[in-house]
Order: C-alpha cells, then structure tokens, then sequence
C-alpha cells in the first residue's frame, strides 16, 4: 500500500484500525513519530496506540493547521487554538493524554493552558465535582479533613 | 461517565498545574484530593518564608518535609529568629540552590557556617542591604559555601557611628574591604556574577583580584564605589575572558590619564553595558562602537557630556539589540529617535524615562518600526505633547506599556495608544493627572488583555467605565485615585477574577461599595484600606470573616487593632498589616 503513496507522505494506525494517510511534515510534529521517521523504522504504516480513531483525526487537525499556517498571523493561530481547545471534559482528558504520549509539543501546551483557565478561580467543591467525579450529596455528608494551614502562604 | 482524576496520568496534570502563574491558584487543588496534593506538593520550587509561617506552622521542618523539591527560599520579609531558620534550613533534606537573606539585620555566623558544610547545592546567595555587612560575615562566606556561583553583597546600611566610635574601630570593622574582597576572590572559585556595589571601601584592588581569580566571571556591577576608577574597569574588561555585563557609574571621562576613554576590544563575549552616573564622552561611545562586542543590552542613565552622535554611532553599529535604556537623556527629541528606530528592529524592551522631549510621535514611530517589541517605558515623558501627525500603525506584540507621570496625557491621546497595543497586559499611568475613566475605559473594550492595571493618584478616574466582564484583570492599583463607591459597584460587575487591590487613601469609599467587591470578586486575596478614612475598624472583622480567600488586609488604620484582634485574623488566613507602600517602588 505504501508504494501507492507519494513519497512524503505517511500513514497512521489508530488503536481501532482506522488509517489515516497524512503528509511527513505534519506527522513528524510529534516528537515521537519524529523519532521513529529518523531512526527508519516508519517504513510502513505507523501504528498509534491508546489512540482513537476520533481523537486521532483532531490531533491530526491541529497539525494540519499548524503546519499550513506557520506563515499566517499568529493571532490568527491563537483563536483557531482557542476554538480547538474548547470541548468537554473528557476529549479534553483524552487529546490530552494522546498530546502528552506522542509528544505533540503546541498541542500539549494548547490543552494544558485550557484546563488549567478552567481550573482557576474555583473552589474545592467546585474541583471535586468537575474534576473529581465527586457527587454533590458526597460532598454534603462526608468529613473531609480540612488541611487548611499547610496551603495559606501570604506571599 | 464521571470524571476522575485518574483519567489523565500524573504526567499530564504537571503540565497543566505548570500552566498557573502564582501558586495561589494552587490552593484549592490541593486541598481536593489526596493524588493532587501530592502532585503539587512536587511541584513547589519556591519558598517564601515570613513570620506568620513560623506563627501558624511553629517550625519548617514540616514545610520542607512537604515540599521536597524546593530550589529557593526567599528571607528577605522575615523579621524574627533568623539563626533558627537558617539552621532549619542548613538540616533539612532539601537541595537548596537560591538563598535570599537579603534586607534582615545581620547574618547568623554559625549558622552560615553549618548551611555551608551541609548544603553543597548552595549556587546564588543574596545578602543585599543587610544593616550589617562587614569582612567578619564575608570571610565566613568565603570560607564555608566555596560552591556559590552568584553573589550580592550589595548596599550594606552598615551605621559608621560618631566619629568618636568610629575611630575606636578599625575598617575592616565597618564595611566590606578590599581584603576581604581579595580573600573571597581566593575561596570562590566559580564565581559568575558578584555584585559589590554601595560597599565604599573598596578600590581597584577589589577588581584586580575578582578579575584574576575567578575566571569564569560573567558578570559584575559596582555601582556607588567612589573609589573605583577608570583603570579598575579597563583591567576587568581586559582580563576577564567569560565577562558578559558590566555595570559601572561615575565614569569621568575625559580625564587627564584616559583620553581615550575605555578600551573595550578585548572584551569578546561583552553583551550588556550598563553606564550610570557618569560624565562621559563622545570617544567613550564611539569606542565601545568599534570594539565590535556582541552587545544585546545597553544602558545609559543620568549621564551627561555627550551628544546624539555618540548615541547613533552606537545604534548604528549594534544593530541586534534587545534592550535599550535611555534614562535623563534630556535632550532626545522626537526626530532623533525617528533617526535612530531603523536600528532597532530587533529591540523588545525601551525604557526612555525621564526624558522630557519625547511625544506620542516617538511612541508611534516605535510601535511601527520596531516588529518585536514587547515593553514600551515612557515615564515622565511628554506623552500627550505631540501633534499627533504621525501615522498609527497597530502592534499586536506589545504587552507592557509604563506610562506614568505624564501630565499632558489626555484621554484621546490613549485611545490612540488603545488602538495601537490591543494587546496590552500590563498598563501604568499612575499619577497622570490629566485623564479620566473614559481613556482608560479603551484599553478595557471588548476582548482586553489586561492583567495589571495601576491608577494610583489618578484623581480624575472614577471608575474604570461599564462593559463586559473582564475575567483577565487580576490586579488593580488605584491608590489615592478618585474610586468611590459607583466605581466599586462597576469594578465588582466586570473584575470578576481580581486577585490584588490596592485602594489606599480613597477617601469616597465606604462599606457600600466593599460590600460589593466582597461579594463579586470571589478569589480577591490583597486589599488594601490604608487610609480609607470613610470606613469603620468593624468593617475590617467582616471583611475578614465573610471573605475566606482574603490573605492580606491593610486597615484603614493599623493602631486601631490589637495585637490580639491581628492575630485572631490570621487564625483565619488573613495577615492583617501595615498598608503596603504603592508609591512607585524602584523598578529595574
């Protein structure tokens, strides 16, 4: 099947079997596929692990964009992230974990800044339920052991 | 599904718990679960230690138990048993590589010596303006931490005494000497970067033996050293192969043995020049011009004798760099510095301060010239005087604007400079008495950036002008500034995240209008009531007890609560305190 293919470009296993057939330059934006290109073992299909189909295809988005418009205005850039960023909870777990696995450097930091802006500000009944999977009546009747001091710096 | 923490690997919540600019957004977190909290624990570098620290938790070794990879503390605010924690710290576990013990009385001597002798990781040590800082404690810091990399013994308020004491004493009693310089040049040496100045005892001597024994030194400031001259600085410059930035004042050149000024050629890898205080010349520009030095950073402040040519010369021939401080250049105009912009493509960081020529058009001419520039410093300049002829041409990289003490600056001079920056983060233009709400309200238009803004003595500012929320806006400094209770109303409306405010002396604020802050600003942690006249001791009791996030309070009059009450208050969290001087501090 690679011969078909033009030579820069790549292919890319996701866990469920899906193929995607992506151009060199957008795929080496992971460090980890990055490696594997250079130390040639990449000759075939590359398989991508803990990685979905779905998520897969937005990782891959995101590269594209990256890729194509490294010469466009950044700000530009900036509110394609901000748009990309903006997803539930748990594509956001999971782009997450796939960023930090195969080492995708822009898209690991995009990520980490959303949920850390939805993080700020929040109290800890606010975090256990969004964050924690706690459920509101577990937070009602249960004793947790409030370590207030050790965190109450005034610098 | 519920989410849990265990979703997403601990790896990943590093990166993301990596992302706050302040530890305080931490808090929370690591009261939510046990995974965070360990999390977080590994993650603290930095430690500040004050006096409420040692009054809650009563010792650090619980702190530094917690905090395992802790890399720097800081000392310099603490005020009480400072040989208790220095020996704390000489026996935790910790690798310790900052040390700040700056601003205190004196150094504990045996307690120095123990921290040298256990904590090898020891590389920057600040001892900045301590009341006391002789060769005694320089000697034991030479002779015990021979590792340190970097050290500051800078400005000592060392109190000579009566001339009759004096006399009692001999020099090396009195201040830091050229002995005991030439003694620490000796036993450290790694050092990289020492800065010696306001000792004034010292003379060339001091350079002599720096610059032969410690070969890898990259950097020396010796500022306020009368007696350091001209043959001082050229020996250094000379003979310190690795030297990258020197900082030197009251040069007087040209004088009869230096007609030529300094030679700088042989100073290969030099990138930052700082000349202060000094009678200098055109020769002494033009020859660092051709010394053909990587330079990246120049200063030149309160200097005098010397003319645009020596300035241009400079320019022209650096024309990579990234910083540049022109501060009392007085005679600087707007058609120099549209002469000099071609040169500074590179640039990121301008201070012009104190130079009274400069209008809007020098402000417009850099912000179209200048493509990566991030910090605009323009204090005490003449913003707001130009014709404003000039053509406006937006950069979205500027983040940092400092524009205070400019009396002509009108309202539609900002919008103008609204326009240019959309990006602005930071803005100052404290004690620019000629604009009010509305030209401030610009920069705070639709999808503003800004996350410190400083009004203080702006009496013409009311408020900060009705619109949308602005969740960015994490400081506000508004000391002596015409806030009163409408403008707290609006402030409590749109700064939903705001962190720190300052509302000394506002005389139009009452407890109507905190109440509204209190309950809308849900994270606020400094606020600051010094002089607030029109508001009640009470109020500070409540203003404690219903806002738990609240760390640090100024009353509107600290005589008034008892040491008793202030320590009831910081049972709670909150440190009640003196208000916290927001006159302009010194910036860099």
């Amino acid at each position: 099947m690679s011969s078909s293919l033009e030579k820069n470009m790549l292919i890319l296993r996701s866990s469920d079997g899906e193929e995607f057939i992506v151009p060199e330059v957008v795929a080496v934006m992971s460090k980890a596929i990055k490696n594997m290109v250079e130390d040639e073992c990449a000759s075939n299909t590359i398989p991508v692990p803990n990685v979905d189909a779905n998520i897969l295809a937005m990782v891959i988005e995101f590269c594209k964009k990256h890729d194509e418009s490294e010469a466009e205005a950044a700000s530009d850039l900036k509110t394609f992230d901000s748009e990309f960023v903006n997803r539930g909870q748990e594509a956001l777990y999971d782009l997450i974990t796939a960023a930090n696995f195969r080492d995708v450097k822009e898209l690991l930091d995009a990520l980490c800044q959303n949920v850390a802006e939805m993080i700020k500000g929040k109290s800890v009944h606010h975090i256990r339920i969004q964050f924690l999977g706690y459920q509101l009546f577990e937070i009602l009747t249960s004793n947790f052991i409030w370590n207030i001091w050790c965190d109450r710096d005034f610098d | 599904m519920a989410n849990s923490c265990d979703d997403l690997p601990d790896e990943c919540w590093e990166h993301i718990f990596n992302r706050f600019d302040h530890h305080s957004h931490l808090e929370s977190l690591s009261l939510s679960s046990k995974k965070f909290l360990t999390i977080i624990n590994g993650l603290r570098t930095h430690f500040t230690i004050l006096n409420p620290t040692i009054f809650i938790h009563g010792n650090l070794s619980k702190l530094f138990h917690r905090f395992t990879h802790i890399k720097s503390i800081d000392v310099s605010s603490f005020r009480g048993n400072l040989d208790r924690v220095i020996l704390e710290i000489a026996k935790s576990d910790l690798k310790v590589e900052t040390l700040n013990v700056s601003k205190n009385n004196r150094l504990p001597l045996e307690g120095l010596k123990v921290l040298g002798s256990n904590m090898k990781s020891l590389r920057v040590l600040n001892c900045a303006n301590l009341s006391k800082f002789c060769d005694i404690e320089l000697f034991t810091i030479a002779n015990s931490m021979l590792w340190l990399e970097e050290l500051d013994i800078s400005y000592p308020r060392n109190n000579l005494g009566s001339g009759f004491e004096m006399r009692r004493l001999n020099v090396a009693e009195l201040g830091v000497t050229n002995c005991g310089i030439e003694l620490l040049s000796l036993k450290l040496r790694d050092l990289r970067k020492i800065n010696i100045s306001g000792n004034p005892f010292l003379t060339n001597h001091s350079l002599v033996a720096l610059s032969t024994n410690c070969v890898f030194l990259k950097e020396i400031e010796f500022l306020h050293c009368p007696f350091i001259t001209h043959f001082g600085i050229e020996f250094v410059v000379r003979n310190s192969p690795n030297l990258c930035s020197v900082s030197v004042d009251g040069i007087q050149i040209p004088s009869p043995m230096y007609m030529n000024g300094i030679d700088f050629t042989f100073a290969r890898g030099l990138s930052s020049v700082d000349i202060h205080e000094s009678v200098i010349s055109d020769e002494l520009l033009h020859s660092l011009a051709k010394a053909g030095i990587p330079l990246r950073r120049f200063t030149l402040a309160y200097c005098s004798n010397f003319t645009f040519f020596g300035i241009l010369s400079i320019l022209s021939t650096y024309q990579s760099l990234e910083y540049l401080a022109f501060i009392d250049v007085g005679f600087l105009t707007d058609k120099h510095m549209s002469d000099l912009c071609r040169y500074l493509c590179t640039l990121i960081t301008i201070k012009l301060k104190l130079c009274p020529k400069l209008t809007d058009s020098t402000f417009f001419t850099l912000a179209k010239n200048c493509p990566f520039l991030k910090d605009i410093d323009m204090e005490r300049a003449n913003l707001g005087g130009g014709d404003g002829t000039a053509d406006i041409v937006k950069n979205s990289r500027i983040m940092s604007l400092n524009l205070a003490y400019n009396s002509n600056l009108s309202d539609e001079c900002l919008r103008k400079l609204a326009s240019i920056c959309p990006n602005v983060e930071l803005l100052d233009v404290s004690s620019c008495l000629g604009i009010t709400e509305k030209g401030v309200a610009e920069f705070l238009k639709g999808d503003s950036k800004i996350r410190h803004l400083h009004i203080n003595d702006c009496r013409g500012i009311k408020n900060i002008g009705t619109g949308f929320e602005l969740p960015k806006l994490e400081v506000l400094r508004a000391a002596r500034s015409g806030i009163d209770d409408e403008g707290l109303a609006i402030i409590g409306n749109r700064c939903c995240r705001l962190l720190n405010f300052d509302l000394e002396g506002c005389g139009g604020v009452t407890k109507v209008g905190l109440k509204e802050i209190s309950t809308n600003c849900k994270i606020l942690r400094e606020i600051n009531l010094n002089g607030c006249v029109n508001l009640s001791t009470v109020f500070v009791d409540w203003m404690v007890f219903s806002k738990p996030s609240l760390r640090k309070l100024a009353p509107p009059r600290l005589s008034l609560i008892t040491e008793s009450q202030r320590e009831l208050f910081l049972r709670h969290g909150c440190l009640v305190c003196d208000g916290y001087s927001s006159k302009r501090y010194v910036q860099e």
